[in-house]
């Protein structure tokens, strides 16, 4: 049987009396990508500091492909890559030399940076310095450095925010491409979309504790309800929006009273999204 | 400890540093004007006092008066006596009445006038006004009845070969140039914590030991660097070059456990600036003693640059050797790794 | 140029200011400096010979000696006191008193004193110090001078006691590190933290901005320069005119802040720039104190205009027509410097573009 990429047991960290992670249990299987969920404040940036070795535990045990965090840090370390949220480049060196850096850091031999920048759209501003680039450039520059070491694991911390359409979706393409590679991604994310586009399995947490981990269609088909969302126009000619939920035994009665009953100007039918489980889960939305 | 990953942090270090043009070229000609101002400070003491004398009647004056320490100057005559006065040729002008042994023979006073430019200050009228009485009672014959057994302290005399004010500003500058790379250390560490890279870092094999070790290297070579450059430039490696490298390197050691301290302590680079100040401030204090000697007094042996000041200081103006120094140097490397140890736990706190 | 808009700027800075460390440290620096040298370290520029005494009995003529201009007496209270004092140059000359001194003294007796001299003592600091000491004994014994001596000054220069030598090093550093580095740092930490962007999106000109900053510095500047001359008592006869030469020390601070703030990317960059630039701006103050420099190369320091000015007033009573030269080059620095600061602001604006 294929080892966890991640396996997590009990984890716990606190800041002084505040509890931010409580005792959070997981697993991620190797070529999975996990989404992790949440507003700010319930514990995710901690859960992944510790994860990637910034912060020691206060309880329970972090394997990563086999590895104790705690213990083997260091060998954990050339095993994975990391994009932060906050950009942290050498903005006064170019793109070319902070990747280079970071290979020899890893002590890659024969590292070709050049071919990594292609990859991300930035060929042509390679010898660029970085302090000129704009922030979908120095967003994809980051997630190039993450992906110096060929990581079996990828944690990737907002990757997208902020970013344009274009952007946005050649960070996405690179992280699916990595899944191909056999990599295993951890997602940190708000946008639920991405999440849900992306993620093989969501963990939704609140207040240090994960409150659900599942796929995306699990999750809704457990907490989601369909609904037909329909937009009416009234005898006064004001539009009115409709909605009449699906898969119940009342629902064909309800659509042919809906169609019976009113001029029907647009219809459509509607899935739960991940917010919506979210709020529904945990009484709050993702934004906090 | 990751030697590759040192090698390639302090190869970026030297980077993003001379990537700074501004600050490259900045601290390049700090050197230069340290070194500049070195050569225009005075190389030689002038140790006499220079007297005119106008003796019209009294030739065999100048012998009787002459000794060490002070240059007679004789002038032709009394308006010549003046305008060397007021020219600054020498101190003082004396003239000696042509009248004087008659008068003294006779048992009377005589006058002797003495010239001084308006900008002499009022003890060296009375130090000139001093040695004339004192001449006159000796041509009077009344020597003083009280003789000074005179030992010179500490060594050898060193009349005529004083140490020039330059080579006294020598250590301090030496000091001066490797402590201000304390900012320049403590500014590399703060600017990783601020842009958060240090985190980029601490992700990677890259360990809190190796991070340290690169700063190290960096902080230290960029002190040592600039300090023994100084030195060599000024002549401070004439006499037992070995010592004055070896008590160097060990200042840069110690300016680099005090950046990591400072690190540790700083919020943001403003904050940098003010407890460099303080660091700054202290260290220089010791440097005093070789400017004014007998200034400092015994406490300030607990700051730690004293044992770099005194070191220099000794070796290259006194040519001091491996025997008078050995202790300083032990001290010193005490002081290095203590301040190495605390600035690294205290750093090691901040990244974590 | 909204002269509403520079004063709302200017509050900000009167208010933020005084939290920041530098302002902190650009009013208590000069001043502790100027009492710490002045009191300390006035002596220590002092140039004339220092003679120690150990009296084992209760002479006259430690009295004496203490009264004798020519030079610095200081007791101790052992003999390895002094042996000491002399071993690490705290003195040119020791010597110990023995008991009885005086009346030996004034019997005419003849009186072995035991003498240590620092090697590295000046051979005129020898003999003055000697010369000086059997005038005393003289004195002490009654004896009565066979000459009167006769002092005449020439020529129309003052002596200046090395206390106040340190003057025109205590007013460079009240006018320029505060006037400089206000500006400077508080410009560098706007660029940094990008609130400059922020303010120039809004009706606000750089130039304002930068004038604000100025005039915070220039504030700071003079108002330093007039502490530190009444604390050193400093203000001579024409104290318009001083104020007039510190007003325009204080556009020349206030501007270099402006300029190293424009150019400086960061705080390092600045760092490094007080590192060279004060021994740029201090140079003048160094010729002043080690009058063995040629005074021509003070003139290469374009703080030597306010400096040489400053001493000339306070120091040696001049007046407008002693000064005059300087004034001019002072205006014409302050002048050239607003060409530069403007060019700093167009430089900034299209790098902000």
């Amino acid at each position: 049987m294929a080892q966890d990429a991640i396996a997590v047991e009990g984890l716990v960290y606190s800041y002084g009396d505040l509890v931010a992670v409580d005792h959070i249990s997981f697993k991620v299987a190797e070529g999975e990508i996990l989404g992790f969920l949440g507003p700010n404040g319930v514990g995710k940036t901690t859960t992944v500091k510790m994860l990637t070795g910034q912060l020691k535990p206060k309880g329970g045990k972090a394997h990563l492909l086999g590895m104790d965090v705690a213990r083997d840090a260091g060998k954990v370390r050339g095993e994975i890559g990391v994009c932060f949220e906050q950009t942290n480049l050498y903005e006064q060196m170019t793109a070319l030399e902070n990747l280079d850096l970071f290979a020899r850091l890893f002590g890659i031999s024969g590292f070709d940076a050049n071919a990594l920048l292609k990859r991300v759209g930035l060929a042509g501003r390679e010898k660029d310095r970085v302090e000129g680039y704009s922030k979908g450039m120095k967003q994809r520059l980051m997630v190039a450095r993450s992906l110096v070491n060929r990581p079996r694991i990828l944690f990737l911390d907002e990757p997208t925010a902020g970013l344009d359409p274009t952007s946005a979706e050649a960070i996405r393409s690179i992280i699916l491409e990595e899944r191909a590679r056999g990599a295993t991604v951890f997602l940190t994310t708000h946008d639920m979309m991405e999440a849900d586009k992306l993620s093989d399995r969501v963990a939704f947490m609140n207040k240090g504790k994960i409150v659900a981990l599942d796929t995306p269609h699990n999750l809704k088909q457990q907490y989601g309800k369909r609904a037909l969302k329909a937009k009416v126009q009234t005898q006064a000619g004001e539009l009115r929006d409709r909605e009449v939920v699906l898969d119940t035994p009342e629902t064909p009665e309800l659509v042919h009273k809906l169609f019976a009953g009113e001029r029907v100007v647009t219809i459509h039918s509607e899935e739960a999204t991940l917010e919506d489980i979210f709020i529904k889960i945990t009484g709050r939305g993702l934004e906090g | 400890m990751n030697l590759r990953a040192i090698r390639a942090l302090v190869a970026k270090d030297f980077t993003l540093f001379f990537r700074n043009r501004f600050f490259a070229l900045i601290t390049l000609l700090g050197l230069v004007v340290y070194v500049a101002l070195y050569f225009v400070m005075p190389g030689s003491v002038d140790g006499t006092l220079d007297i005119g004398l106008y003796a019209p009647a009294w030739s065999p004056a100048p012998d009787d008066i002459q000794q060490k320490g002070l240059d007679i100057h004789v002038a032709e005559s009394e308006d010549d006596l003046k305008d060397g006065v007021v020219a600054h040729d020498y101190v003082a002008g004396v003239v000696l009445p042509g009248d004087l042994v008659e008068k003294l023979a006779s048992g009377q006073n005589p006058q002797i006038d003495l010239y001084f430019a308006s900008d002499t200050p009022e003890e060296t009228k009375e130090a000139v006004a001093s040695l004339m009485r004192e001449l006159i009672y000796v041509q009077t014959g009344q020597p003083l009845a009280v003789d000074f057994s005179t030992q010179v302290l500490p060594g050898p005399d060193m009349a005529g070969q004083q140490i020039p004010p330059r080579d006294r500003l020598r250590p301090l500058f030496a000091v001066l140039l490797i402590v201000f790379e304390t900012y320049g250390l403590a500014t590399l560490v703060t600017e990783e914590i601020e842009h958060r890279t240090i985190q980029a870092l601490l992700v990677t094999p890259v360990t809190v030991k190796d991070l340290f070790a690169a700063k190290g290297i960096t902080g230290i070579t960029l002190a040592f660097g600039q300090g023994a450059l100084f030195m060599a430039l000024v002549g401070g490696l004439n006499q037992q070059p070995v010592i004055v490298i070896l008590a160097l390197l060990l200042a840069a050691l110690l300016v680099t456990g005090i950046g990591f301290l400072i690190a540790s302590l700083a919020k943001d680079m403003m904050s940098v600036l003010a407890w460099g100040v303080l660091a700054l401030v202290i260290l220089v204090i010791p440097s005093m003693g070789t400017m004014f000697p007998g200034v400092i007094t015994e406490w300030v042996k607990v700051i730690p640059s004293y044992y770099v000041v005194d070191t220099v200081d000794r070796v290259a103006s006194y040519g001091s050797g491996w025997p008078d120094i050995w202790q300083n140097l032990l001290i010193l490397l005490a002081f290095d790794m203590a301040f190495l140890l605390i600035g690294m736990v205290a750093l090691r706190r901040r990244f974590q | 140029m909204s002269v509403r808009r520079v004063a709302v700027l200017l509050r900000r800075e009167l208010l933020q200011g005084p939290k920041s460390f530098i302002f902190l440290w650009s009013v208590v620096l000069p001043i502790v400096m100027s009492l710490v040298l002045s009191l300390v370290f006035g002596t220590l520029f002092n140039d004339k010979p220092r003679l120690g005494i150990a009296d084992e009995d209760s002479s006259r003529l430690v009295s004496l000696a203490r009264e004798s201009p020519s030079i610095i007496t200081r007791e101790y209270g052992t003999v390895n006191d002094i042996e000491q004092a002399v071993k690490t140059g705290a003195v040119d000359f020791g010597i110990v008193l023995p008991e009885d001194f005086d009346r030996s003294v004034t019997d005419g007796q003849h009186v072995e004193i035991t003498a240590y001299m620092w090697g590295e003592s000046l051979a005129k600091h020898r003999i003055i110090a000697q010369v000086t000491l059997q005038d005393l004994v003289r004195e002490l014994s009654g004896q009565e001078a066979p000459v009167s001596i006769s002092i005449n000054t020439l020529g129309d220069e003052v002596s200046i006691p090395w206390s106040d030598r340190l003057l025109p090093f205590l007013v460079l550093m009240a006018v320029f590190v505060g006037g400089m580095f206000l500006p400077a740092t508080s410009l560098v930490t706007e660029k940094q933290k990008r609130t400059l962007e922020a303010l120039t999106v809004t009706p606000t000109a750089l130039r304002e901005v930068f004038l604000a900053k100025g005039i915070l510095g220039f504030t700071t500047s003079l108002t330093m320069g007039l502490i530190i001359l009444a604390l050193n008592q400093a203000f001579g006869a024409q104290p318009g005119l001083l104020v007039l030469m510190l007003a325009l020390g204080a556009v020349m601070a206030a501007e270099l802040g402006l300029v190293l703030g424009s150019l400086a990317k960061d705080m390092a960059s600045l760092f490094a720039t007080w590192k060279f630039g004060g021994i740029l701006l201090f140079g003048p103050a160094l010729i002043y104190l080690f009058p063995e420099i040629p005074q021509w190369i003070g003139k290469v320091f374009p703080t030597y205009y306010l400096v040489e000015s400053v001493v000339r007033i306070s120091q040696q009573g001049g007046g407008w027509s002693d000064i005059a030269a300087n004034v001019f080059v002072l205006v014409g620095l302050d002048v050239v410097l607003v060409a530069i600061v403007a060019l700093a602001v167009k430089k900034m604006r299209s790098a902000m573009a």
